[in-house]
């Protein structure tokens, strides 16, 4: 698992999509793309794609190489997970609608991308507000790549975070 | 980059304007952010298409520019009208041509 990403935070979960999006036309590689939502009930949009969603959903997750991270998640967090409101929006991009007690859980395994263990709380915070977190994540230039693109397209913030040799710690800060 | 990665670059951005299905905003919100953005102002083209892309990457984002507004493409596009974006759209495809029209040149 690489130990590099940038993390945007998206107001909506349509500008989060949008991000994806642009991502993809910039052939950043699909299964190195993680969007992450709440479905709480402040989030109706995930909600409704929740809805749509199917037991696919976990093993397309696991295929897309996010496995590693989801495996920090306890084993009843993840069948949880997958029998709640997994979505595989056109690749290897997923919606996680995640109830409440599973989003620390979720959030907390970005430790596993390079988020330092005291940058947590403040992205399960977003999370749990209602907004939508995408995290791009890959080798040093990948992210540095990813972070010029996903500055363009209207984060509340976005951060670039990496491992180094005693722990995780974020790298820059980028605000849009 | 060099000139043909430049002029490749261009060519995913006409591209993306082409065959997006999403309204002219949008299509060069994806245009710029994925591809052009990533031209740097340090990379060189000739003077003339240079200062094109200068205010052209002025018009789109100009959060690192001197006397900007600190604002990026997604906050520009939103505050201007579908016939400016389509301006835009249209300066792409032409400093595309022109990045062409120079590679035809070079050729003979």
């Amino acid at each position: 698992m690489a130990e590099s990403c940038v993390i945007g935070v998206y107001n909506t979960l349509p500008e989060a999509q949008a991000a994806v999006h642009v991502l993809h036309r910039a052939d950043f590689p699909p299964g190195q793309i993680t969007l992450i939502a709440s479905s709480e009930p402040h989030s109706p949009q995930v909600a409704e794609y929740a809805s749509m969603g199917d037991d696919s959903g976990q093993d397309a997750a696991i295929g897309a190489g996010i496995g590693g991270v989801l495996g920090t998640v306890t084993g009843a967090s993840l069948a949880a997970f997958s029998g709640t409101a997994i979505l595989l929006l056109g690749g290897p991009v997923i919606v996680g609608g995640l109830a409440g007690a599973l989003v620390g859980a979720f959030v907390g395994s970005l430790v596993g991308w390079g988020v330092h263990s005291s940058q947590i709380a403040h992205y399960e915070k977003f999370v749990k507000s209602g907004k939508a977190l995408v995290v791009a994540e890959g080798g040093p230039l990948e992210v540095v790549h990813a972070n010029r693109i996903l500055r363009e397209t209207n984060p509340v913030e976005v951060h670039v975070h990496a491992r180094d040799g005693s722990e995780a710690h974020e790298i820059l800060n980028l605000g849009s | 980059m060099t000139l043909d990665q430049i002029r490749e670059t261009f060519r995913r951005a006409v591209q993306i304007l082409v065959d997006e299905n999403e309204r002219v905003k949008e299509r060069l919100l994806i245009a710029y952010a994925s591809q052009l953005s990533l031209i740097r102002p340090s990379d060189t083209l000739p003077a003339e298409l240079a200062d094109e892309l200068r205010w052209l990457r002025y018009a789109l984002s100009d959060a690192e520019m001197p006397y900007g507004y600190g604002q990026r493409a997604a906050k520009k596009l939103h505050d201007m009208s579908d016939e400016e974006a389509a301006e835009l759209a249209r300066t792409i495809l032409a400093i595309y041509l022109r990045l062409c029209e120079q590679e035809i040149a070079a050729g003979d």
